[in-house]
């Protein structure tokens, strides 16, 4: 059976997102610095690369600042990669790390207490039509539980996982993920109530 | 904690399935500018490879050069020339017969009282373990004086003055 490389065990469903599969020869020529070969993998990963950035910082100009710092990273550094991996999984971890070590530098958003962090997301609000956008239903979490929220909910990121990317407990990621959903049950609830 | 009800579960599941199904697309010039930000990255790189590379050939020149201004300006031993220079004038003595012919005119010289002079401050700082460069000008001297005094033997003159 003559399977193509980007579809799944069933030959039929096309993989997609960090899921697709990169020709050995393209990687050995990234590996080699060529500028094409690079361009081809853009083209390929650009838009999950991008999807998962946005969703991490919720923010546009962000995201684009996370997937160029991430791909001239990737130039710099896929020497180092072995295929221990599948290329797609090492570059969404790539990926999420650099939106952590982001949230970790902005100082805004270094206060590990949630409770903090709650209140301080509380006093920004939104207009009802928001209330009702999904992107802006995640924006209104705190940066912190937003990415708690995404890398668990969406991405599968086990709490040992996510804790050990924020440099605290898994207690601290369970907690942060309890408070996101129950922030997004109150969410969803209150356009809801005012109709 | 309230627990949330089915309605409001099932909401956030569809929040959260449009969020993830969502498939945003970057835009469309940020590959170029990736390229633009890497080749800026790339020139400022070697850039600084050929800063630190001329500095490095600035100071390995000036390396070679002092090196080569040193060696041009080699430092006298002036205690090894000392007693190179006494060994030569007991054997121009001996050869000549000169320090048996006029020993008291050798002993009254003023130069043999002032090496004597010498002598006696040199033995005084080696008693008192001083090695420094201070001991230099006095071995200067001390082979100033012998040069002189061997001139006079080949001479078979008497020094009275140097």
């Amino acid at each position: 059976m003559n399977r193509s490389a980007n579809t799944d065990m069933s030959g039929l469903a096309p993989l997609s997102g960090f899921a697709q599969i990169v020709e050995a020869s393209v990687l050995a020529r990234a590996q080699r610095g060529d500028m094409p070969a690079f361009a081809t993998l853009y083209a390929r990963f650009g838009q999950p690369c991008y999807g998962l950035a946005l969703r991490l910082t919720g923010n546009a100009a962000q995201a684009e600042d996370l997937v160029q710092e991430v791909f001239l990273k990737l130039i710099e550094t896929i020497r180092s990669y072995r295929g221990d991996a599948p290329f797609g999984a090492w570059l969404k971890r790539m990926t999420a790390n650099a939106a952590i070590d982001q949230l970790r530098k902005n100082k805004r958003f270094v206060d590990a207490d949630p409770e903090a962090m709650f209140a301080a997301a509380d006093a920004v609000d939104a207009s009802p039509a928001q209330k009702l956008d999904a992107a802006a239903l995640l924006r209104r979490l705190p940066p912190r539980a937003r990415a708690v929220l995404v890398l668990h909910e969406l991405e599968g990121y086990t709490h040992t996982e996510i804790a050990k990317l924020f440099g605290q407990s898994e207690s601290y990621s369970k907690s942060i993920l309890a408070r996101g959903l129950q922030r997004l049950h109150a969410s969803v609830a209150e356009p809801q109530a005012e109709t | 904690m309230t627990r949330p009800d089915s309605k409001s579960v099932e909401a956030v599941t569809a929040v959260l399935q449009s969020i993830g199904e969502a498939q945003p697309q970057p835009p469309a010039d940020l590959w170029s500018r990736i390229e633009a930000a890497h080749g800026a990255r790339s020139r400022r790189r070697r850039l600084r490879r050929l800063t630190a590379g001329g500095m490095f050939c600035v100071i390995l020149a000036g390396a070679v050069a002092l090196r080569g201004w040193h060696s041009a300006t080699p430092e006298i031993d002036w205690q090894a020339r000392a007693q190179a220079l006494e060994l030569q004038l007991l054997a121009i003595e001996h050869d000549n017969r000169i320090a048996a012919a006029t020993p008291a005119a050798f002993d009254a010289n003023p130069a043999t009282s002032e090496l004597a002079e010498i002598d006696r401050r040199l033995q005084a700082a080696y008693e008192h373990k001083i090695y420094t460069n201070q001991l230099v000008p006095l071995w200067k001297r001390r082979s100033e004086l012998l040069d002189a005094l061997i001139a006079a033997r080949r001479e078979g003159l008497t020094l009275t003055r140097i």
